[in-house]
């Protein structure tokens, strides 16, 4: 027994670790880790009560009414407001001060629209989607005869992002 | 340009880096050097022994390095223990702290075990007070070898190898694993995955101590034995030959399945992998080595020409495994769920996960493999030449 001294040691440390690690890890998991799932129970309270970011566009609608209808009319009409110009204010109560620097805001590339519009062949085939940008605008724009035709064309150019829909006929 | 290849927003990048690459690289390194030295140890493989304690050096200074890539990976490492303290059934992930911790207890016993004369005999003889309170504090107070104490070693070795074989194909299969489980990516969900990285673990791992062994017995820090060579050839090509058989399997089933991942895994062949998955890790790093291998299986008397071809094999074995593991982890992202839509990977130097960074981590195994030789011999236990008379049996 005695050719096993080192090895009951070794294994005494071992123990000792295991113990040590567990009593550990039982001491760091928060108390409400479990508490509904595997996840921090008490997260959820602290969400609630954290100050929203959006704000969803009934928000907007208290000042820019006749454009939230616009929007709402339109086939754009399910897309919130703040996701073309990011949140109205993010927890500033002084909406005035921060409107210039959220006016500006809008994304009006065509990366902005391709973000949707951009064919893909898992999209609906009814949903509007471009998959040759240049083609798109030789033909339609040039319908519209306006003088915007070119590499730097955008979209926003012809369409009115909270109305996108044109009338060929009755612009034409 | 990324909007005309059909890629989703959310999937325009490589998240998985360099660093994914070379975690599996690591880990395979140390379950392949393990089971080295385990075919002597536990199947009493005697032509290994001159590397059976090296090989397990290598697999130990390979383990301390193993969690290091996933770190430098992490946007928050400091959280990188949670995984292990609040596990998840559905966290794969949780697994590797377990099996990680358990294998690195199972491997640094039997390194101990393994050196047990060594250590005893520094806690006695080292020159500074120091070094002797350290080696006796590593030796836990106990001071004795008798033949009593190298017989009970013997059966712990045996016993730990055992354990210990199941666990570095746990360790490995289980990085596999993590890719084989992910369903939403075809050149990664497949069952085979765990096969595939264990046997290409297993060849990375044999490759690395051919080359070691040539290298470092050329100098005299290892006991040259061209049995010893032949033996670490077989296997390594055996090995070769069952991964061969199982990424061949797993390309032959998306091909023959011809289903919706096929169409894509095909496009990516021919396209982003033709370079790196065709023509150099098949072509290049299997073709070179398996043939090679195959070749030396038949020389017997030229060891001049044997050991050439050992080194050439063995290195290309390596840098196929390597490109292996950049095929997969970079490959499987250089796709988009649309199907149609591909992205490119281009690691940059001074990245925090990029080229720099991953030479760093891949050579910092090698100054630790340095250190551990300074501290204890690399060559193998001599007392076993002189075999107690009493043990056996009349």
């Amino acid at each position: 027994m005695k050719a096993l001294r080192h090895l009951k040691r070794a294994l005494w440390i071992i123990a000792f670790l295991f113990v040590a690690g567990n009593m550990i890890r039982f001491s760091v998991v928060p108390e409400s880790f479990g508490q509904y799932g595997d996840f921090r129970g008490a997260h959820l309270a602290e969400e609630r009560a954290r100050d929203p970011i959006h704000r969803g566009s009934d928000i907007c609608g208290e000042c820019h009414d006749e454009r939230l209808e616009e929007k709402n009319n339109g086939a754009h009409g399910p897309i919130p407001c703040e996701n073309c110009h990011f949140q109205p204010y993010a927890g500033d109560e002084n909406h005035p001060e921060a409107h210039p620097e959220v006016s500006q805001s809008p994304d009006r590339s065509q990366r902005a629209c391709l973000t949707c519009h951009q064919f893909f062949p898992s999209r609906p085939s009814a949903f509007p989607q471009l998959a040759n940008f240049p083609e798109h605008i030789a033909t339609n724009a040039l319908k519209l005869n306006k003088d915007h035709v070119g590499a730097h064309t955008l979209c926003v150019h012809c369409h009115n992002p909270h109305d996108p829909k044109i009338d060929l006929k009755q612009n034409g | 340009m990324i909007y005309s290849e059909y890629l989703f927003p959310n999937d325009m990048h490589i998240y998985w880096s360099l660093m994914i690459v070379t975690y599996p690289f690591i880990t395979g390194l140390i379950a392949g050097a393990f089971i080295a030295s385990a075919l002597f140890h536990v199947f009493g493989l005697e032509e290994l022994k001159p590397i059976s304690r090296f090989a397990l050096m290598v697999s130990l200074a390979f383990m301390v390095c193993a969690t290091l890539p996933l770190l430098f990976h992490l946007g928050h490492p400091e959280r990188a223990l949670n995984v292990v303290i609040t596990p998840h059934w559905h966290s794969a992930m949780a697994g590797f702290g377990f099996i990680y911790s358990f294998y690195l207890v199972v491997l640094t016993l039997e390194i101990w075990l393994s050196y047990w004369e060594e250590i005893v005999a520094y806690s006695k003889t080292s020159a500074s007070g120091v070094k002797r309170l350290f080696w006796k504090t590593v030796a836990l107070g106990v001071d004795e070898t008798s033949g009593e104490i190298r017989q009970a070693n013997r059966r712990a070795i045996y016993i730990l190898g055992l354990i210990g074989i199941p666990s570095a194909c746990t360790l490995h299969g289980y990085v596999g694993f993590i890719f084989g489980s992910l369903k939403s990516n075809p050149w990664w969900s497949t069952p085979l995955m765990p096969q595939v990285f264990l046997l290409s673990a297993i060849v990375s791992g044999l490759a690395l101590l051919i080359v070691m062994y040539i290298a470092l017995s050329s100098k005299g820090y290892l006991t040259w034995s061209f049995e010893c060579l032949r033996t670490l050839c077989f296997y390594l090509w055996l090995s070769m030959l069952f991964y061969m058989i199982s990424e061949g399997l797993e390309i032959l089933f998306f091909f023959y399945e011809s289903s919706d991942a096929w169409f894509v895994i095909s496009t990516l062949l021919s396209t982003k992998l033709w370079v790196s998955f065709v023509l150099i890790q098949v072509g290049i790093g299997i073709v070179v080595p398996f043939t090679l291998l195959s070749i030396m299986i038949f020389v017997r008397n030229n060891q001049g020409a044997y050991t050439t071809m050992a080194v050439i094999a063995a290195a290309t074995a390596l840098f196929e495994v390597w490109m292996m593991r950049w095929n997969i982890v970079i490959g499987g992202q250089q796709f988009s769920k649309s199907y149609v839509g591909f992205r490119s990977y281009h690691p940059e130097w001074l990245d925090q996960e990029g080229i720099l960074t991953t030479m760093g981590l891949t050579l910092l195994p090698f100054l630790l493999l340095y250190l551990l030789t300074r501290i204890l011999p690399m060559k193998e236990a001599v007392e076993d030449e002189e075999p107690p008379a009493e043990v056996e049996p009349g």
